[in-house]
């Protein structure tokens, strides 16, 4: 059969199953017969003529633009080679995704599954062509809900069978992105056991490179480059190479003076830190853009620790506060706490920079295997402006502020910290709506259209937003949060990230909420009585406390059962 | 459907003005949401059906879709062409809910596929079609019903005109394999 053939009889089907239906004259009714339908099914349309004035329905979700996974170069220290097992890439729901990605041309994405405690697998092909971006455009307001996933300029890794993970390879670092002329090769291949080797060449100590998982797994035999056997990473989080070449318009020197060793070098690292590397990821949309740039300072007194100084800055304007640093993991997975841009902290009359690295030696929280695995539910997302500013691991977190003097403290504005409070004066600036929220802030996020407040408490993360054009759908979904009967709170744990508003509960009802959510999954007509055994022992396996529990058995459900039963 | 039918419902009438259904330009009877309503009822639900292939989900993905519709008249230019990205964003939901249903519990049930869409026509274009994923059935929907270009489909489907090409492409070899199986 031809094609002409095939399309010929398929639009002939199509017409004569349309035709044969009857259709009964309905008077029309204003009730919906889906909740929830309406304002999502707007997002992204496109036709912008087809309306007579803006409607700002995308606007509200152009607010909660998230990165689906982190994307970063996988490097070591000077000359020599890098093994880094590749990771699946993080994800979302398929239900809420699958017609968002924006394939280019060449690709075709066949479908994305996701489920709960698994890594996301991408299916897809690759239909010719050397360079693509598996992601959407989150700077239009219409579509901004096209999280990234990764972007792959160069040779992509792709095979059509089922379970197929996309992987690429970083086809141009820009060399005087870091200052190093030097700095021109960079060769990345796959093995056939997905291994993906990589071989920075001209690379100086100084200068870079890498990252992993961009939060706190830290990679057995840093010196010997990364080698991440498999499981080591949480789920959702990726080991991605970092396709993203600087701008062009972005100085090098003036890049260099932010992220590069003149901010925190070998000769400004506080004492026994030495300067191991920098990371850099990029900004929710995947490109590298001047005005947001989160880097990552990797730091180690020695082999065993690693210190990894989480800054988010500016590359435009003022470079503020620099170094809010948190997320620390000596080896074995044990944690170390860690706080407070050593500089800030002298400013603040507070110590000396050799103090506070001396905090920062005595901080160390031990952290089994176990609990640091078990307490990866997800990331704390903080949004300002349409960027997502940070997104913290729930359980580092949660570790870095329980009983610490160094605790607390993500304080940021637009991506550049702002102000902090320490856990035990939580009110040394007051958030938003009082003084009634306990220790233990973690962040705050100040907005032009308010202020959204973020607090990491040892009952997990809590967000509190106080931003209508946040979390508005959310809001409306949980009346109670308006009439002053719910706390305020909300947990906003992200096991991928996106999408938020499926995620979202009352903190302080996250064990209840998981255990309804249980039973209510339970007797599901998606779920019979008998599955209910299997996915929570599978949950329990995971090492999950509520907030997995409750993730888990959300994301069970694909997400959406939650808004369809309520709460 | 039955979930459908279980889901709660919103009262959508009282939070919009009471002259909603008349276009703010006053473009006469032409303009009204009722007459529009008429005019393209059926070809929405027909629409719809193309999609799931339920007569009363497409029903109830029509209503829904003319709420959507209704809750923003005045400020609608298109309403067809408003109406049908709706629909078509509606039904593309629904379907991926109800393909993850299916594979969940068929899981669940060992294997056996659980379904609830009856017998299929003795059609095999109607059949192969009904067993492509949500996305490609719709594109091919879009492209060879409603005759509309890649543009007009990108826009649907919220993706570049060269993404649904390429989907109708893949789509149309899909529908090819599953017809020689």
């Amino acid at each position: 059969m031809s094609d002409t053939d095939l399309e010929q009889q398929l639009a002939d089907s199509l017409r004569s199953h349309a035709r044969d239906l009857l259709v009964e004259d309905r008077p029309f009714e204003p009730v919906h017969t889906v909740l929830g339908a309406g304002d999502d099914v707007l997002s992204g349309y496109a036709d912008a003529t087809a309306v007579r004035r803006p409607w700002r329905i995308g606007a509200v979700a152009a607010v909660i633009v998230v990165v689906a996974g982190v994307v970063g170069i996988i490097g070591r220290i000077g000359d020599g080679d890098v093994d880094v097992r590749s990771q699946a890439l993080p994800g979302t729901p398929d239900d809420a995704f699958v017609p968002t990605w924006d394939a280019p041309d060449g690709w075709e994405l066949s479908s994305l599954q996701w489920a709960p405690l698994t890594p996301v697998t991408l299916n897809g092909s690759l239909a010719g062509g050397t360079s693509a971006q598996l992601f959407g455009d989150p700077t239009d307001a219409d579509t901004p809900d096209r999280a990234l996933l990764v972007e792959v300029d160069g040779m992509g890794a792709f095979d059509d069978s089922e379970q197929t993970t996309v992987r690429g390879k970083p086809a141009y670092v820009a060399p005087d992105y870091w200052g190093d002329p030097d700095a021109m090769a960079l060769d990345w291949s796959e093995t056939a056991d997905h291994h993906v080797r990589a071989t920075y060449r001209g690379l100086s100590t100084a200068e870079v490179v890498a990252i992993l998982d961009s939060m706190a797994v830290r990679p057995a035999g840093v010196d010997a480059g990364f080698d991440v056997p498999a499981g080591a990473l949480p789920d959702g989080l990726a080991l991605l190479a970092d396709a993203t070449a600087p701008p062009r318009s972005a100085a090098p020197t003036e890049v260099a003076t932010t992220f590069g060793p003149h901010v925190l070098g070998e000769a400004d690292a506080p004492p026994n830190i030495n300067y191991k590397a920098i990371v850099r990821t990029v900004s929710p949309t995947g490109r590298f853009t001047p005005d947001y740039v989160t880097a990552w300072f990797m730091a180690g007194r020695d082999d065993d620790d690693v210190v990894r100084w989480w800054q988010p800055a500016q590359l435009e304007g003022e470079h503020t506060s620099p170094g809010t640093s948190l997320l620390t993991v000596g080896p074995d997975g044990r944690a170390v706490s860690v706080a407070i841009d050593p500089g800030a902290v002298a400013r603040d009359g507070l110590g000396s920079p050799e103090d506070v690295a001396h905090d920062i030696a005595e901080s160390v929280v031990p952290v089994t295997s176990e609990r640091l695995s078990g307490m990866w539910d997800g990331l704390v997302a903080l949004w300002a402006s349409r960027d997502l500013v940070a997104a913290v691991p729930t359980s580092v977190g949660t570790v870095e502020l329980r009983g610490r003097r160094s605790e607390s403290v993500l304080c940021l504005r637009d991506g550049a910290a702002v102000s902090c409070w320490p856990a035990e004066h939580p009110n040394e600036e007051s958030p938003p709506d009082g003084d009634n929220y306990g220790g233990q802030w973690a962040a705050t996020v100040r907005t032009d259209d308010g202020d959204q407040l973020v607090a990491v408490s040892d009952k997990g993360p809590i967000l509190m937003e106080s931003q209508p054009s946040i979390f508005a759908h959310q809001a409306n979904s949980y009346p109670e949060a308006d009439t002053g009967e719910a706390s305020g709170f909300w947990a906003a744990v992200l096991p991928t990230v996106w999408p938020p508003e499926s995620l979202m509960v009352p903190v302080t009802d996250v064990a209840r909420e998981a255990e309804a959510c249980l039973n209510m999954l339970g007797g599901s007509p998606m779920h019979p009585e008998e599955a209910r055994p299997q996915d929570e022992a599978r949950i329990r396996a995971a090492g999950g406390g509520p907030v997995t529990m409750f993730l888990a058995c959300r994301a069970l459900t694909d997400g959406s059962w939650y808004k369809d039963v309520g709460p | 459907m039955e979930r459908l039918g279980n889901l709660a419902r919103r009262a959508g009438g009282g939070s919009r003005p009471a002259d909603a259904a008349v276009a703010e330009d006053g473009d006469g009877p032409a303009s009204t949401f009722d007459v529009v309503y008429s005019a393209e009822r059926k070809q929405i639900v027909r629409l719809a059906y193309l999609f799931v292939r339920s007569e009363q989900v497409a029903e109830d993905l029509a209503q829904e879709a003319f709420v959507v519709l209704y809750e923003r008249f005045p400020i609608v230019e298109n309403p067809p062409g408003f109406i049908r990205t709706v629909v078509t964003r509606l039904a593309l939901q629904w379907l991926r809910r109800h393909d993850l249903e299916r594979r969940r519990l068929v899981v669940a049930s060992g294997g056996q596929a659980a379904t609830a869409d009856g017998p299929e026509p003795p059609d095999p274009i109607w059949a192969a079609l009904g067993r492509l994923t949500p996305e490609r059935r719709a594109v091919l929907v879009l492209r060879f019903y409603e005759d509309l270009d890649y543009r007009r489909i990108g826009e649907l489907l919220a993706c570049p005109a060269a993404t649904a090409r390429s989907r109708a492409r893949r789509a149309l070899a899909d529908l090819r394999e599953e017809l020689t199986r």
